[in-house]
Parts: C-alpha cells; structure tokens; sequence
C-alpha cells in the first residue's frame, strides 16, 4: 500500500515524502507523508491511518 | 448548568459512595472497618494492628472495654462481623506490640498535659508520635497495672515523660484532660484534643471542639477466635459500600471512578487549557448511555447521566468537544431536517388533531413502517405529519444550540398545522420532547394501534383490514424495552397487547429498559464499551428479540441477534434486511417521498445527490466491513465523484486509485479500480480524525 509508487493523477509526477502538518483537538504536529511535488495534494494510506494516526487520535482525546 | 466547584459539589450531594460504612460511623474511634478486615483476612497481623493502634491509640485496653457499637450497625444483621473477636485475634498473634518510631526531626515545641488519666495519656501519645516534647502531670499509679503497661509500651520511644507535680516550666500548650466514667470516651477525647493542639501549634488558631458521636453503649460478649477462625470472619465481610450504581451500569463499572471524583474532575475540566493541561473526564462523560439507570437506583436521586450531558455541553461551549465522537450521528439528524424533512396536516387538511412524528431513525431502517402507519393515521385519526428530528444527536453531543434551533423548527412546523398530539413511535423522541417542549401533547403509536380492533383482530372478530390480519410467523420471542420507555408504562403495555395478539409468545426481561448500547450515541467515543454493551444485551435471552425502537433493531441485527420491530408484527410486514448507512438516508427520502404521494397525489423520485450516479462494485462482506467503520457508501460516492472530476487523485501500480473527501469532522479515503463499464470497484475504505493542516510548502 504505502510501499508502492503513487502518481498524482492530476499532476502526473511521482509522489515524494513531505513534512505535512497535522491538526487535532488544539494539537499542530507534522509527520512525513507522500504528496505531490507540484500540487502538494497529501496521501495518506490506510496503514498510517489506521494505526498511528488512530492511535495519536485517542490519545488526544483523553487529554 | 454546572459553573462553579459549588455546582458541581451540589450535583453528587448525598453521594455515600466512598464513605464510612456504617460500623465505623458507629465506631468513636471511626476505625477503618473495611481497612482492618482486609488485613485481618490475609493474615496481616501486624499492619491490620498498625490499623487498629492508629485509630484506638491503646488497644489492649480499648479491646478490652469496647462496647462493639458496631455489631449493631453490621449490614448482616442476621449474624454480624465479630469485629472485636478479630481485634482480640490480631493482639493475639502480632509479634511486636508498640508503637512505630519514626526518624522524625524533634519538635520545638512543648505542651504540658495536666491529668496522667485515659484522655492525658491518649493526647500525650498521639502528640509524642509527631515529636512533640509532651509532659503528663498526674498521679500515674493510680491506674491498673496491665492498663499502665499498655500505655508505656505505646510511649515507646516518644517524647513524653510523667511526673507527679508541675515543675514550673513554661510551654507552649497546655490541656487538662477529663476524667469521667467511661474510659473509651476519654481515649476519644485526648486523641480528639491531640488533633486541636497540632493545629493550634501548627496555625495559631485553636479550632473549636465538634460535639462528640454519641455510640451506643452495649455489652455484649465476643467469641475467642485462633489465627484461622479470625481470618475467616474477616473474609466474611461485605466491604459495605454503596455501590448501587455501580451495580447497573456497566460503564460506570469499566471507569471505576466515585461520583465525587467525577464531579471533582468536571469542575477542574472546566478550567483546562489543553495542550498545556489536561481533560480527566472526556472519555468517561462521552461514554454514557443516558439511560437513567444510577438515577432510578440511587438513594440521593442523583443522575449521574445529567452531569455527564452537562460536560459535554460543557465541552462544546468551550469549542473543544471531539467532533468526531458524534459527527456520523449529527450527519443523520441534518439529513432528517433537511432532504427528509417534510410537513402536513394531512390530505386536503390545512389543520390536523393529531400528526405522525415518526422521528429520524423509523424510516431509516423501514420506511414501511412510516408509510403504514402514517396510513393507518390517517384513515382513522385524520392525522397530519412532521418528518423530522426529535434533536437527540444534538442532544447527545452536547450540541445546545443545533438542539435548540432543530426544536424551535419542530415548535413552528407544529403550531402550523395547528398544535396537534404527536403520535410517536421512538421512546426517545417522547423523552426529549418531554423535557424540551412539555406544551406538545403525545401519545405513543403502539397505544393507538393496540386500541384499533382493526389491527392484528382477534380470531373469530369480524372482517379485519386487508393486508394487516395475519398472524405474524414468531412463536416464541423476549421483548427489549428501549430504555426511553422504562417508565412509560401504557406504551409497553400496548406493545405487549400488540404482540399478544400477533401469536407470538413473550417472555419478559429480567431487568426491563436497559439500554442496547445506543444511547447517547457513545459508540464512537468508546468501541470497546459499546461492543460489552451490545453483546450483553443480545445475550440477556436466547430467544429473538421483539423492539419497538428502530435503534435497538439495527444494534441487535448488526451482532446477528434476531429482532423484529412491533410494526412488522402489527401490519404483517416481512422483517426487511438491516439497511447499510447509506441505505438509511435514502430510506429516509423514499419514507418522504412516499408519503408526500400519498398526501399530494404527486409521485416525486426521492431527492438524491448528483454522485448518487456513481455506481460501486463492493464484495458484500467488504460492503459490511466498510459499514462497520461507520464509512457510508454514499461518503464514498462522493469522494470518487470529484476525484474522478479533477480532485486531488493518486494513482499507483495495477491501476488502483485513491482519493478523500473531508467533511466536518472526518476524512475519508477510498482505493478504488476504474472498470470498463465505468462503474468503480471498492478495494477498501478508511478514515482519519485529524486535519492536514498544509503539506504544500511549495
């Protein structure tokens, strides 16, 4: 999933890792994704969200 | 509203949970009972003595002269806890009588104590502990041998010291202690005064005396118990503490947390200011059914569920609610405001006396179920309708102003067609509207349908409507009560006419008007509770489940537990399949479509979105799955449809694409295959609560 190469479908260029700002609950945090070098559109796959995004999620919630 | 410590203290008032139990508030010496046994039980003799020694200051001769009030407060009354026989045990086997010494630096200050009696000598010892220099001025002999000894071997290494007259010495307390009748109370006494004194000496400030417990004074006899026996009778302690609530609520039970302390956190929860502070409450308060369950038991009357929709209102006032607790149940409650909403006072009425409020989840599953009873409505009480939201997810979320303002539109559309009685078919929707708009009369739709002779008629009574005389094919089923109809006696009388006559054999509920794990809509904030929940519920019989509540049926189906609404049973309908999420909102519009064809005469196609053309391939196993995450395909739909339009879109190996969509409070994702015929193949479906705040620094 998050190993394979992706394109942007609208740019046509490969996606690259980039430091992407997060929000949630009044918390800002960044984290390497993939995103596309022109558009800047972020994917973020299922394992990531499923996993540690999920995880940061219920952290934050219980503060 | 809860503003103040004060608010938040007065909510729990009364609330014994964590208090002394009753033998120890009979006890003067308020011995930790429950402390004590526990040690006693296990054999502890030396920390259950350090227990006793602590509270008695001299237990040799407290164990000897005690009048066991506590005996008589026991909660077994039938055979009490021999308290004092275990006392007497635990001196029996300690190894080391005495006091503890602890490295305590000396203290300056010294306090003279005029009485070398029960009282001077409690003080002494109690005020020695902390390291105070404390002289007993008084005649010591006088006291019987084995009493002296005890009291020397509690002196231990204190700083005190007896003497016989006053050596003109200043000090800096001074107490003459009483001497009366009753050594107990005098023991009571000089530990009581030893507590002023150290605040005295502490503060400056003498704190004024409070009145003495008063106990009662009985002399009754205490068994001699070896090591075994006292263990055992203290195991056989019930650890008496009120627990009511706790008894009923399993939520209640997985926090583990005393109402006071809830309180306690609601108000410094008010104060927070995340991320530098901390929230305590939130998972707890977003997890409570609001089933009314601690209040129907609880001796002080207090709603625990109140106080729990009080932070989350809270919470929402303060802007800093977790959106996504509530955002799927919130996005239904505006779908039934909006594309399903729809008013009437019926065909060719500009006024009705009673409407059809079948509030927003009945269509949802069934829209049958809204469509024939809105008929029998109508051919029999000339009734109008409101499809619409009663304002329970708002409600739930603490949302005051999405409720309010959902009210208000329900308040007008009901004055329009002239303040009917709301015929309602959701026990909830009647609590709501209970306690929002007490002006609107209602009736239940199972109490007019139960009074109809046409409806489910008995065997050999005449004619019958067409359709809706059959006898329903259950034998055998147990019937859930909603928990918004525990108390609503009629409504569950007719549901139990109605099933009565449809042949179905009921067995009742050991505890009736439990909640199914709907309630207050705690399944996003805590997964884990709400699977417990669903899955006691659905065992609770072995038999399927007769509900009258759209949602009790859709928590049942979705654990594989057999549940048939009322109103299959009423109208002979065929149990339809459990709709998918997006299958409710279109439900939804067909119920309203329907019935505005019955009223208008006009047949109008149900209101669809534009991605409603995007057609899915999905496994149903995928299908389900994707529904269980509470990802609606209609989310999916829409995502796909602006993806496929020139939205942000991904394309990696194979041809698999993925695309999102963000809606208020979520993100959803979708990997998808484009098909020849131009339909998309679901791969999978996700979500995310957090926000991508940039990810374009270009």
């Amino acid at each position: 999933m998050s190993g394979q190469s992706w394109i942007c479908v609208k740019c046509n260029v490969p996606l690259e890792p980039k430091k992407t700002l997060f929000s949630y609950l009044g918390n800002t945090f960044s984290h390497d994704v993939k995103a596309c070098p022109v558009c800047g559109a972020v994917m973020i796959p299922q394992d990531l969200a499923e996993g540690r995004m999920a995880d940061i999620e219920k952290q934050l919630e219980d503060k | 509203m809860m503003q103040t410590q004060e608010d938040t203290r007065e909510f729990v008032r009364g609330c014994v949970r964590g208090d002394a139990p009753p033998c120890a508030a009979a006890c003067p010496f308020g011995v930790d009972v429950r402390d004590f046994l526990r040690k006693a039980a296990r054999g502890k003799w030396a920390s259950a003595y350090k227990a006793y020694r602590n509270a008695v200051v001299f237990p040799r001769i407290v164990a000897e002269l005690c009048p066991q009030p506590c005996k008589n407060a026991c909660e077994i009354a039938e055979r009490p806890i021999e308290l004092l026989a275990v006392e007497n045990a635990v001196l029996a086997n300690i190894k080391k009588s005495g006091a503890d010494f602890y490295a305590v630096p000396p203290k300056a200050q010294r306090v003279a104590v005029y009485g070398a009696n029960y009282a001077g000598l409690a003080c002494a010892v109690h005020l020695g502990a902390k390291q105070y220099a404390v002289t007993v001025i008084g005649d010591f002999e006088k006291l019987p041998e084995r009493h002296r000894s005890e009291i020397m071997t509690q002196i231990g290494k204190f700083p005190v010291r007896i003497e016989k007259e006053p050596d003109g010495s200043r000090y800096d307390a001074e107490y003459t202690a009483p001497e009366t009748r009753d050594i107990i109370s005098d023991i009571v006494a000089g530990k009581n005064e030893a507590v002023r004194i150290e605040i005295f000496l502490g503060t400056g400030k003498y704190p004024a005396e409070e009145a003495a417990s008063p106990y009662e004074n009985r002399t009754a006899g205490s068994p001699v118990l070896t090591a075994g026996q006292a263990t055992e009778e203290a195991a056989r302690c019930r650890m008496c503490d009120c627990s009511k609530c706790f008894d009923v609520c399993e939520m209640l039970r997985a926090f583990g947390k005393e109402p006071k302390r809830a309180a306690l956190e609601f108000y410094t929860d008010m104060h927070v200011n995340p991320p530098l502070s901390r929230h305590s409450l939130t998972r707890e308060a977003y997890s409570c059914s609001g089933c009314g369950a601690c209040a129907d038991v609880c001796p002080a009357g207090i709603d625990l569920g109140k106080m729990f929709y009080a932070y989350r209102k809270m919470r929402a006032g303060k802007n800093n609610a977790p959106t996504a607790f509530h955002d799927i149940f919130l996005r239904d409650m505006e779908h039934a405001g909006t594309l399903g909403a729809y008013v009437s006072a019926g065909r060719g009425r500009r006024e009705c006396g009673y409407a059809f409020f079948p509030g927003c989840r009945l269509g949802a599953m069934d829209p049958r179920h809204v469509t024939a009873s809105y008929e029998f409505l109508d051919e029999n009480f000339s009734a109008g309708i409101i499809l619409g939201c009663c304002g329970a997810p708002a409600y739930w979320a603490g949302y005051e102003e999405s409720f309010s303002s959902n009210l208000e539109k329900l308040r007008h559309d009901w004055e329009t067609i002239g303040k009917p009685v709301l015929v309602l078919a959701c026990a909830s929707c009647g609590r709501m509207l209970k306690n929002a708009l007490p002006e609107m009369q209602t009736v239940s739709l199972y109490e007019l349908l139960a009074s109809s002779p046409d409806i489910l008629p008995q065997a050999g009574a005449a004619g019958g409507r067409k359709g809706i005389n059959q006898r329903f094919p259950l034998g055998k089923a147990a019937i859930f009560d909603p928990c918004a109809a525990k108390h609503e006696t009629r409504a569950r009388a007719a549901v139990r006419a109605l099933a009565a006559r449809a042949g179905i054999g009921l067995s009742e509920p050991e505890a009736p008007g439990q909640c199914c794990g709907n309630g207050g809509h705690f399944r996003v904030a805590n997964p884990p509770l709400y699977e417990q929940i669903t899955e006691s519920r659905a065992g609770e019989s072995p038999l399927p489940y007769i509900v009258y509540c759209s949602n009790c049926k859709a928590v049942f189906e979705e654990r594989g537990k057999s549940a048939t609404h009322i109103l299959d049973a009423a109208f002979s309908l065929d149990t339809a399949r459990t709709p998918l999420i997006e299958e409710t909102r279109q439900n939804r519009t067909k119920a309203k479509a329907e019935v505005a064809a019955y009223i208008d005469g006009q047949k109008e196609a149900p209101e669809a979105p534009e991605w409603d053309r995007v057609r899915l391939v999905l496994e149903p196993r995928l299908a389900e799955s994707i529904d269980r995450k509470l990802i609606g395909q209609d989310d999916i739909r829409e995502a796909i449809f602006f993806a496929e339009r020139g939205g942000a879109c991904f394309e990696g190996e194979n041809g698999v694409r993925q695309c999102s969509l963000a809606k208020k409070a979520l993100t959803y994702w979708v990997r998808y295959i484009r098909l020849p015929d131009g339909s998309f193949e679901i791969a999978d479906a996700y979500s995310h609560r957090m926000r991508i705040l940039s990810g374009d620094s270009k």
